[in-house]
C-alpha cells in the first residue's frame, strides 16, 4: 500500500495524495463491511471458520504490538484471551448480565492481569519474560481445570447471544457482526499505532532501549501502557471467542500461547497483515483440510519450518520478496557528506522553534541558572559495577553554564561511567548530582531528558529499520504532549497530520544542522559507522537541550567531518547550550573546548581552562606514563 | 510421606534429564527446543520397537538412545541453524522447532499407531526398601544414571578442551569463531547431548509410562518447568530444579490432596520466579549467595 | 467527515451488491437430498483408536441401511470429522454438519461434553457414542434427568459403577473395604457416581477415594506410590482403579514391586480393548472388570458383525463400534416410526422407544432414561494372563 503512495508523490501533490490514501482506505474499510455481510450470510461452517480465526486474528495483532514492535516476547496472551472467555461465560451464567455490559469487564479484567505482566517485564526482559509469562498461562490453565466455577476440565457451554430482529434480521447473524467489528477495532487499533511516531518509539524500546530513554522516552511506563493495551484487546477477543461454542481450559492451554506467537512470527513479525494472515493459516488449517489426519498434522510442521527457515520473515516475507522481484527497488544514492556552513542551519532550527504552531504541553521545564552560572555539579561520585573495585571514587566535577567541558583520560579511567552517570543510565553509590540546579541523581534517565538534557552514546544504537530521520524524531517525541495517548487513532485525529509534519521537519532540520542531510531518509542499517554518529548527534539537539553530553562523537569521522561537528558545536554553545564533551582525539579536545578534565583510574587528576590544564606535567604523565 | 519423597526423587531425576537437555542446548546455542521432549519419545518407542522385533532388552535400549541423539543433531540442522544464520537474534527458532515437535510426534504416531506399547520391563519388577519406603530398583537405577550423567558432563564442561570450547561459543560465537572454534561442530553437539540426555531420560521411565508417541509432551512440558526454576542456562541447577520438581509432586499429592500435584508445582514456581526471576541457580543469585556468606563471616 | 461521507456511500452501494450475491447463494441446492448424518470424534491422539471405531462403527450401519432401500426412500450419507479432542474443533464441526443439514450427530467419545451442550443449542439429536454416556448426559447425577437432546449408547459409567460396587457389596467380608482412585473428569466422576449409588444405600462408604490428575494423551501418570501405601493403611484389599487402561497397568506393577497384593477392579476400558492386557502383560493376572455380557458370549447378530467389520476395515471391532453401529439404528428406527426427519419428531420417537434389539442389548428409552447399557447387560470377567483372555467370575 505504502509503496504505491510512494510512487504516487512524484506526480501527485500532497493533499491530492492524501485524498487518494483516504480513498483507498475507505474502499478497503467497504471492502471489510461487505466480507462481514457475507459471512453473516453465510454457512454455519463458514461462520465457524472465519469466527474463530478473527479471534485469534486479535489476539495474534495484540501480541505482535508487544512482541514485534516492543520486543517483549509474551506467552501469556492464551492466558489473558482465557481471562476474557471465562469472565465473560461465568458471570453470565451465574449473574445473568447483558453480554455487552461484559465487555468491558472482561477487558478491564484482562487488562489489569496484562498490567502486573507489563511491570513483571520491567524486572527481566527477553526469554525470562517469556518465562514469567508462559507461567502465568499455566497458573490460569490450572485454575480454570480445577475450580468448580469454571466447570473443570469439561469446561462450560456459550452463552447465547442476541439475533437481530425485524428489519435489522435481513442482516444475517449478529454474532458474526459483532466479532468482526471486534476484529475490525482491532485492527484499526493497531494501524493506528503502526501510522503514529509511537511506532517508532516502541521499535526505539526493541532495539535500542537506552537511545530511548537518554531522548527522554519513559520506556517503563510505555512498556507497561502498551502492555495493558494489548491484554485488553486479547481480553476483547476473549469475549467474542466465549459465544462461539464452548470453552473449556484445553482451549487456553500453554500451546495455545506458544501457537499465538507461531502466528506471528509465521505471518511476519512487525508488519501489518502478518498477524491476521497467520491466524487465518494457523486457526483455519486444522480444521479445513480433510487428509488423513496424522498426515494432515505432518505437513501443518512442516510447512512451520519451511516458512520460516525459507522466509524469515514469515509469509509476509514471502510476499515482499516477490514484490521486490516485480518492482525493484532503486538502489541507494552514492553518499557524500554535507559540509554546508553548520551555523546558518543552526540558526534557522533556532527560528523554527520560536514560530513552533504546536499546541502540545511544554514539557521542558525552564528551571535553570543564567548564562554565567553552573550547569552540572557532581559532588564525591563513587560507583563500583557490583561487588568489583570502584570504577569511580569520589569524583568532583563543576561544568559552567554555556561553555564546551571536555572529559578525558586514558581507557577504563571511568569517563563513560561518569557520563552514564550524570545522565541517569546508572545511579551513583555515593554522592550528587545536579543539573540546571535540581538534584537529578535518583532520577531515571528519561526524566533527566524532560529537563533539557540529552546524550549521545559511544556506540550508537538506534533503530536500524527505520530512516535517520525517523531516528532524530524520536528525540523529539517528548516535546509533542499526547503522542502516546493519540497513537490508538492517528490518523483519524485532527492535529495528527500537522504533530507528524513537525516531528518531520525538526528531524530534517536537526539532521541538516550537523551535515547529514544527505542520509535523511536513509535507513540506519545502510549507513556508515560516521553518519550513525551524526544522526545521534542530530537526535540529542533536536529537541533543544540545555545540556548535552556527547560520548565519543568523532569515532569513524573524517577529517573535514570532525572539522563540521567543531563548528556545530560552537554554534550550539554559543546559542546557550553547554556541553559535555568525553572525547580520545586530544587535540581536537584542547582546540575546541573551554574547561577540560582528566580523569585517570577513577580520579580527577585536573580540571580547568583548557590551556592550564593542557600544559599540567600531571596530564602528560597520565598519559604517556612519564 | 518418605515413600512420597524417595519416589519423588526418582521421578524428579527423569525431568532433570530432560530439563537438563534443554538448558545444554540453551546454554551453547541461546535455544530453546521445543522438540526436546520428543527426543525422549522417539528414545522410548525406537526401544519399545527393537524389543518387541526380538532385540536383547539392552540393545534396544541403546538403540533407542542413539536415534534420540541423532533426532537431536537432525533438529539443529534442519530447524535452529538456518534460522540463527540468518539472524543471529531472532525467535523463528519457536516456530521451528515446534514445527519439528510436530512432525516427529505424527510420524511416530503413523509408524507405530497412537496407542500405548508395551516396554521391555528392565528392573522394574524388583523392589528394594530404603527405610520405611519401597522402591523399584528401576527407580534407584534412575537416580544413579541420572547423577552420573551429571558428574560427567560437569567434568567434562571444566576440564576438557571441548568443554571450554563450548563455552566460548556460548558466550559470543562470533569472537570463538574467530579464534578457530568449529561452532557449527560444537552446536550440533550440544544438541547431540541434549537428545542422549532425553533418550537416557526415556528408557529410564518407559517401563513404567510404556511408549506412547505423545509422551513428548508430558515430559517436555514438565523438563521446561524444572528448567524455569533453576535457570535456563544452568544444566546442572536443571537436574536439581527435576529433583524439586518431582519431589513436590510427590510430596503435593500425599500432604494436601491427591490432585494437588497439578496446581501446587506451579505455586512454587511463580514464587521462585518472583523472586529470582532468572532462576534458582543463576548468577544474580549465586552472587547474592556469596554477598551473604561474605556478610556473615563478616559479622562471626 | 468527508472520509465518512465518501464511505457511507459507497458501503451502501456495495452492501446491495452482496445482498444480491448472497441471496441466491443462499437458495442454491435444495432437491431432494439424501439424509445426512453426521459424525465427531477423535481419530488421532492416544485415543485415535475410538473415534476410529465410532467412525467404522456407523459407517457399517449405514451401508446397510442403505442395501436395504435407505430410509424413507432416501439414502443415507455419513460424514464423519476428526475433532482431534479440541473444543474448539468440535464445536466448529458440529456446526458444518448442523448447517448442511445433519439430521443427527453421532458422537464425540472425546468431546462428548461439547457435542451434548450443542445438541441442546441447536435442538439436534445426538446418539451413539457420546463419551462415557454417564455425567455427559446426566450432568446432575444418575437420579436426575438427561439431557433432553441426547441419547448415548457408550459403556454407561453408572452402570459400570454399579456392577462394580455390586461385586464389592457381595465380597465385602474378603476386601475388607473397597478404595477408589479415578481421574477428576466426567468419566471418573460418573465411576465414582455410579458406586455410591449402590454403595450409600447399603450403609457403606469408600475407605479411599481419591481423584487421580491424569495425562490423557499419554495415559501415562507416575507417582502411584503413595496412594498405595495409602491404600495398604487404610486396610481395604479391593480398590476400584477408575483409570485409563495404561495407568491400570502401571498400578499393578507398582503394586506388585511394592510387594502388596489387593484385588485391583477395573472399568469398561480395561477390557474393551488389549491395551491394558498388553501392557500388564503378568502383572495384570487377576484384575476383574465388567464387560457387556453380549461382547462376552457373543450371538450370531453380533459375529456377523465382527466379520463384516473385519472385512471391510481389516481391523477388529471393538465396543465402541458397537456403539456407535447401534446407535445409528437406533436412529434410524426413530426416524422409521416419525415417518419424518424433522428433529422434535425424532425425539419424541427416541423416547418412545421400547425393546428395540441393538447388538449390545435390548433397548428401552424413556424421557428418564437415556443410556443404554444397564447392569443386567454386564457380566464381571478376570484377567487370565496364561490364557490371555478374560473369564467370568462367580
Amino acid at each position: 500500500m505504502s509503496s504505491i503512495v510512494l510512487r504516487a508523490q512524484f506526480w501527485v501533490s500532497p493533499t491530492r495524495r492524501a485524498w487518494l490514501a483516504r480513498l483507498g482506505y475507505g474502499s478497503l474499510g467497504v471492502a471489510y463491511l461487505a466480507a462481514t455481510f457475507g459471512v453473516a450470510r453465510g454457512s454455519l461452517y463458514l461462520q465457524g471458520l472465519v469466527l474463530v480465526a478473527a479471534c485469534f486474528a486479535i489476539c495474534a495483532l495484540s501480541l505482535d504490538l508487544v512482541a514485534g514492535s516492543t520486543g517483549l516476547y509474551s506467552l501469556g496472551h492464551a492466558g489473558l484471551f482465557a481471562v476474557g472467555a471465562y469472565m465473560t461465560t461465568i458471570i453470565q451464567a451465574q449473574m445473568g448480565w447483558n453480554i455487552f455490559v461484559l465487555l468491558p469487564l472482561s477487558m478491564v479484567a484482562a487488562a489489569v492481569c496484562g498490567l502486573g505482566l507489563g511491570a513483571l517485564s520491567l524486572r527481566v526482559s527477553g526469554l525470562y519474560f517469556a518465562i514469567l509469562t508462559f507461567v502465568f498461562t499455566l497458573v490460569v490453565g490450572v485454575l480454570l481445570s480445577d475450580l468448580a466455577i469454571t466447570g473443570g476440565y469439561a469446561g462450560l457451554p456459550s452463552p447465547s447471544f442476541p439475533n437481530f430482529r425485524g428489519a435489522l434480521s435481513g442482516l444475517g447473524s449478529a454474532l458474526a457482526w459483532t466479532v468482526m467489528l471486534a476484529l475490525l477495532v482491532a485492527i484499526v487499533v493497531t494501524w493506528s499505532i503502526r501510522k503514529s511516531p509511537m511506532h517508532r518509539v516502541l521499535l526505539a524500546i526493541r532495539d535500542a532501549e537506552p537511545f530511548a530513554e537518554a531522548a527522554g522516552v519513559r520506556t517503563r511506563v510505555v512498556k507497561v501502557m502498551i502492555f495493558t493495551l494489548s491484554a485488553a484487546l486479547t481480553g476483547m477477543a476473549g469475549w467474542a471467542f466465549a459465544f462461539l461454542g464452548f470453552v473449556s481450559p484445553g482451549q487456553f492451554s500453554w500451546s495455545v500461547s506458544v501457537n499465538m506467537l507461531v502466528m506471528v512470527i509465521v505471518g511476519g513479525m512487525n508488519t501489518f497483515l502478518g498477524p491476521i494472515i497467520g491466524a487465518a493459516f494457523v486457526s483455519m488449517f486444522p480444521a479445513s483440510l480433510s487428509i488423513d489426519p496424522l498426515w494432515q498434522e505432518v505437513v501443518f510442521g512442516a510447512i512451520f519450518v519451511v516458512v520460516v527457515v525459507f522466509w524469515p520473515r514469515g509469509f509476509m516475507g514471502v510476499v515482499s520478496s516477490l514484490g521486490r522481484r516485480l518492482a525493484p527497488v532503486q538502489p541507494v544514492q552514492a553518499l557524500r557528506s554535507g559540509a554546508s556552513g553548520a551555523s546558518g542551519e543552526v540558526s534557522s532550527v533556532r527560528e523554527e522553534s520560536a514560530l513552533s504552531l504546536y499546541n502540545g504541553k511544554c514539557v521542558v521545564s525552564r528551571v535553570g541558572s543564567g548564562p554565567h552560572g553552573v550547569a552540572v555539579i557532581c559532588r564525591g561520585l563513587t560507583f563500583h559495577y557490583g561487588k568489583g573495585p570502584a570504577v569511580l571514587k569520589g569524583v568532583d566535577l563543576t561544568v559552567r553554564a554555556g561553555t564546551i567541558h571536555g572529559l578525558i583520560g586514558p581507557n577504563g579511567s571511568g569517563k563513560s561511567t561518569l557520563a552514564d552517570l550524570i545522565s541517569g543510565r546508572l545511579r551513583p553509590d555515593k554522592g550528587t548530582v545536579e543539573v540546571n540546579g535540581v538534584r537529578v541523581e535518583q532520577l531515571p534517565a528519561a526524566e533527566r531528558a524532560r529537563h533539557g538534557f540529552m546524550r549521545t552514546f559511544q556506540s550508537a544504537t538506534l533503530v536500524s529499520e527505520l530512516s535517520c530521520k525517523d531516528n532524530v524524531a524520536v528525540g523529539y517525541y517528548g516535546r509533542v504532549g499526547g503522542i502516546g495517548s493519540r497513537s490508538l487513532v492517528w490518523p483519524l485525529w485532527p492535529g495528527a497530520q500537522r504533530d507528524a509534519e513537525l516531528l518531520s521537519a525538526r528531524a530534517r532540520a536537526a539532521l541538516a544542522s550537523v551535515g547529514a542531510a544527505a542520509w535523511t531518509e536513509v535507513r540506519v542499517a545502510d549507513l556508515p559507522h560516521g553518519a550513525a554518529q551524526l544522526t545521534q548527534l542530530a537526535a540529542a539537539q533536536v529537541s533543544e537541550p540545555r545540556t548535552l553530553i556527547l560520548d565519543e562523537p568523532l569515532t569513524g569521522l573524517s577529517v573535514r567531518e570532525v572539522d563540521h561537528v567543531g563548528n556545530v558545536l560552537r554554534s550550539l554553545r554559543d546559542s546557550g547550550v553547554t556541553i559535555i564533551l568525553i572525547e580520545h582525539q586530544v587535540r581536537f579536545v584542547f582546540a575546541l573546548c573551554d574547561e577540560v578534565t582528566v580523569l585517570s583510574a577513577g580520579e580527577v587528576v585536573a580540571s580547568g581552562e583548557a590551556s592550564q590544564v593542557h600544559g599540567d606535567p600531571r596530564v602528560r604523565e597520565v598519559y604517556l606514563g612519564v | 510421606m518418605f515413600e512420597a519423597l524417595v519416589t519423588g526423587i526418582a521421578l524428579g531425576c527423569i525431568y532433570g534429564l530432560v530439563a537438563m537437555g534443554f538448558a545444554v542446548a540453551f546454554l551453547v546455542t541461546r535455544v530453546i527446543n521445543f522438540a526436546q521432549g520428543q527426543l525422549l519419545m522417539i528414545s522410548v518407542m525406537v526401544a519399545a520397537a527393537a524389543a518387541s522385533a526380538g532385540w536383547p532388552s539392552v540393545v534396544a535400549m541403546l538403540a533407542g538412545v542413539a536415534c534420540a541423539a541423532a533426532a537431536g543433531a537432525l533438529t539443529y540442522v534442519v530447524a535452529v541453524r538456518p534460522v540463527l544464520a540468518s539472524d543471529r537474534f531472532s525467535f523463528g527458532w519457536l516456530v521451528t522447532t515446534l514445527g519439528v515437535a510436530v512432525v516427529m510426534e505424527n510420524v511416530a504416531a503413523i509408524i507405530w499407531g497412537p496407542t500405548s506399547r508395551a516396554f521391555p520391563l528392565m528392573l522394574n519388577g524388583t523392589s528394594a526398601h530404603i527405610g520405611s519406603a519401597t522402591v523399584s530398583w528401576q527407580q534407584i537405577l534412575a537416580v544413579l544414571v541420572a547423577f552420573a550423567l551429571l558428574s560427567a558432563f560437569e567434568l567434562f564442561r571444566r576440564r576438557s578442551i571441548y568443554g571450554k570450547v563450548s563455552m566460548a561459543v556460548a558466550q559470543d560465537p562470533e569472537m570463538a569463531s574467530a579464534v578457530g572454534a568449529n561452532t557449527m561442530v560444537i552446536s550440533v553437539s550440544a544438541f547431540v547431548v541434549a537428545g542422549l540426555l532425553a533418550g537416557v531420560a526415556g528408557v529410564l521411565v518407559g517401563p513404567i509410562t510404556y511408549a506412547n508417541p505423545y509422551l513428548g509432551d508430558t515430559y517436555g512440558i514438565d523438563g521446561f518447568v524444572a528448567l524455569m526454576m533453576a535457570g535456563a542456562d544452568q544444566p546442572a541447577g536443571a537436574l536439581v530444579g527435576g529433583v524439586l520438581l518431582g519431589v513436590l509432586n510427590n510430596e503435593a499429592n500425599v500432604i494436601i490432596n491427591s490432585q494437588a500435584s497439578a496446581w501446587f508445582p506451579f505455586v512454587v514456581v511463580v514464587l521462585v520466579l518472583l523472586v529470582c526471576p532468572r532462576g534458582l541457580f543463576s548468577g544474580e543469585v549465586r552472587s547474592w549467595l556469596r554477598g551473604v556468606r561474605r556478610s556473615l563471616v563478616g559479622v562471626g | 467527515m468527508k472520509v465518512r461521507q465518501v464511505t457511507k456511500e459507497v458501503s451502501v452501494a456495495i452492501a446491495a451488491t452482496c445482498l444480491a450475491l448472497s441471496g441466491s447463494a443462499m437458495t442454491a441446492g435444495a432437491s431432494a437430498k439424501p439424509i445426512l448424518i453426521g459424525g465427531i470424534g477423535g481419530s488421532t491422539g492416544a485415543y485415535g483408536t475410538t473415534g476410529v471405531a465410532t467412525d467404522y462403527g456407523a459407517e457399517l450401519a449405514v451401508d446397510q441401511i442403505n442395501a436395504q432401500g435407505g430410509l424413507l426412500g432416501r439414502r443415507v450419507v455419513f460424514t464423519f470429522y476428526n475433532d482431534g479432542a479440541s473444543a474448539t474443533v468440535s464445536a466448529q464441526r458440529f456446526k458444518e454438519l448442523v448447517s448442511n443439514g445433519a439430521v443427527a450427530i453421532d458422537g464425540s467419545p472425546d468431546t462428548g461434553p461439547v457435542t451434548a451442550a450443542l445438541a441442546d443449542q441447536y435442538h439436534i439429536p445426538v446418539v451413539g457414542v457420546d463419551d462415557d454416556a454417564g455425567l455427559t448426559i446426566y450432568p446432575h447425577g444418575p437420579s436426575k434427568p438427561p439431557l433432553p437432546w441426547v441419547w448415548a449408547t457408550s459403556l454407561n459409567t453408572f452402570a459400570y459403577g454399579n456392577k462394580v460396587a455390586e461385586y464389592a457389596l457381595s465380597h465385602w467380608n474378603s476386601c475388607h473395604g473397597l478404595a477408589l482412585l479415578h481421574d477428576p473428569e466426567s468419566y471418573g466422576l460418573g465411576g465414582e457416581a455410579g458406586i455410591l449409588q449402590v454403595l450409600t444405600p447399603a450403609h457403606k462408604k469408600l475407605a479411599v477415594d481419591d481423584a487421580i490428575t491424569e495425562d490423557w494423551s499419554t495415559g501415562a501418570t507416575v507417582g502411584l506410590e503413595s496412594e498405595i501405601t495409602k491404600i495398604k493403611n487404610s486396610g481395604a484389599r479391593c480398590v476400584e482403579v477408575w483409570l485409563t487402561p495404561q495407568d491400570a497397568a502401571t498400578f499393578m506393577e507398582t503394586m506388585h514391586t511394592m510387594g502388596d497384593n489387593f484385588t485391583v477392579l477395573g472399568n469398561d476400558e480395561m477390557d474393551s480393548d488389549p491395551t491394558f492386557s498388553n501392557l500388564a502383560r503378568k502383572a495384570g493376572n487377576g484384575a476383574i472388570a465388567p464387560i457387556l455380557t453380549a461382547v462376552l458370549h457373543p450371538d450370531a447378530a453380533l459375529e456377523a458383525f465382527n466379520k463384516e467389520y473385519k472385512a471391510k476395515f481389516h481391523i477388529a471391532a471393538t465396543e465402541f463400534s458397537y456403539a456407535s453401529y447401534d446407535g445409528i439404528m437406533i436412529l434410524a428406527k426413530a426416524i422409521k416410526v416419525a415417518k419424518s426427519t424433522d428433529a422434535t419428531a425424532i425425539k419424541n420417537a427416541l423416547n418412545n422407544l421400547k425393546g428395540f434389539n441393538t447388538l449390545m442389548g435390548v433397548v428401552n428409552f424413556s424421557p428418564q432414561q437415556h443410556a443404554t447399557v444397564t447392569t443386567k447387560q454386564l457380566t464381571m470377567v478376570r484377567y487370565d494372563f496364561s490364557t490371555n483372555s478374560w473369564v467370568p467370575v462367580h
